[in-house]
């Protein structure tokens, strides 16, 4: 196992960002916090993204992200390597989003200030806004693994084969469960027309 | 399932029409695409009503000043408790507890020939083995850190040091040498550990237990 050294010793190798995954994550196997600490940088905007978009809430998506990453230091010396690091980050943050959600019961995502159709059509920017409020609302009210689904795939770009990896299903099942969660949206949508 | 008919006229499945939007795909069946006026109207409507969600793909939340520091604390608090070597194994991660190595590390050089005794406990005291569970939240406990000294562990690597007494009459660095091969095979067959290095010390010469150089064995 050799570091790969530079020319010249600058900031980006110092601080590890010239560093590939694989790399830090075996270093950081074998008990690295510095190496880790780099890969926590890299990574924690997908982490914090993913887990807002599943528990729709910054102070519950950043408990999830940080149990997230501190699982995944825990969890390092079963990563295989066999998927990418950032796959299988995606699946621990999956997990702890779920988790968190689970702990929280019941999680009523009918919360009754959902905003409605307006019957009359007021300012254009105000229908816009109440509209993507509206539709945070229909993603949250999504049952969690149609949320898993649509979020990684949507919203974060996964191929359908990706996600499936991540959630721990065939294919066909998360096509059906997008399939599923993007009818629920555009029913939502419809009745903002 | 309400609401629309999921088919449209010409037979085409509404879902289909969908995930092309969404996935901004090619259409599967462009000829009949061009030509369907059902598909283009549907096209012409998801288009409009899925444009919203489009928008929300593209306002991501920012993360939280701070998130890093608040994970690499509790990683810290964590990583400096190495009282546990970790085997990664195919199905879950083995942890050997300091002591154990050190034990193990013990009963390998006792072995080799000349060694007359090595310095350290003979076998973990039973309050250390009561405490091994609570150890990865409380810390270890005063018996586990003495049963540890002499052992490093980072992740699965291992570093040993043995303080023996020997016989007279066998050259050291001979001695020594033999210590190490049997310190690395010991603890790599039992733990699967990787003992990257040992130090040997040899404190005392002992004949027939009687303390060569200070006179106060036996």
């Amino acid at each position: 196992m050799t570091t790969p050294v530079p020319g010249d010793l600058d900031a980006a190798f110092l601080d590890g960002r010239h560093l590939d995954d694989a790399y830090l994550v075996r270093r950081a196997q074998q008990g690295s916090p510095d190496a880790f600490e780099v890969l926590v940088a890299r990574h924690r905007d997908q982490v914090y993204r993913v887990a807002h978009r599943l528990v729709g809430e910054s102070a519950a998506a950043e408990d999830v992200a940080q149990d997230a990453l501190v699982s995944a230091w825990r969890a390092l010396p079963s990563f295989r390597g066999d998927a990418a690091f950032s796959t299988w980050l995606h699946r621990i943050t999956t997990n702890a989003a779920r988790q968190l959600l689970t702990r929280r019961r019941p999680v009523d995502p009918l919360t009754g200030e959902e905003p409605v159709p307006p019957s009359e059509h007021p300012d254009a920017q105000v229908v816009d806004a109440e509209r993507t409020r509206a539709l945070r609302a229909a993603v949250r009210a999504l049952p969690f693994d149609q949320r898993a689904a649509l979020v990684l795939v949507q919203f974060e770009g996964l191929s359908y084969l990706e996600a499936a990896r991540v959630l721990e299903v065939s294919e066909p099942t998360l096509r059906g469960r997008i399939a599923r969660a993007r009818r629920s949206l555009l029913d939502t949508m419809r009745g903002w027309q | 399932m309400t609401g629309p008919a999921r088919e449209l006229a010409c037979g085409c499945s509404l879902d289909d029409l969908l995930a092309q939007v969404a996935d901004g795909a090619d259409p599967a069946d462009p000829e009949h695409q061009r030509a369907c006026p059902h598909c283009r109207a549907a096209l012409a409507e998801l288009a409009e009503l899925w444009a919203p969600v489009r928008a929300l793909e593209e306002e991501p939340p920012a993360t939280p000043v701070g998130l890093d520091a608040k994970v690499m604390e509790r990683v810290s608090a964590m990583a400096t408790h190495a009282w546990h070597a970790v085997v990664p194994e195919r199905d879950g991660v083995t942890r050997v507890a300091a002591w154990v190595v050190a034990v193990v590390a013990r009963r390998a050089a006792q072995r080799v020939e000349g060694v007359r005794s090595v310095r350290g406990q003979a076998a973990p005291p039973p309050a250390a083995v009561a405490a091994v569970r609570a150890e990865w939240t409380t810390g270890p406990t005063a018996a586990q850190r003495a049963g540890a000294m002499g052992i490093g562990v980072a992740g699965r690597r291992v570093v040993v040091t043995v303080q023996l007494t020997v016989a007279p009459g066998h050259p050291l660095p001979q001695l020594a040498e033999d210590v190490r091969r049997s310190v690395v095979a010991g603890v790599g067959e039992l733990t699967g550990l990787d003992v990257v290095e040992v130090d040997v010390h040899v404190a005392d010469l002992e004949e027939d237990g009687v303390n060569q150089i200070t006179g106060d064995g036996a």
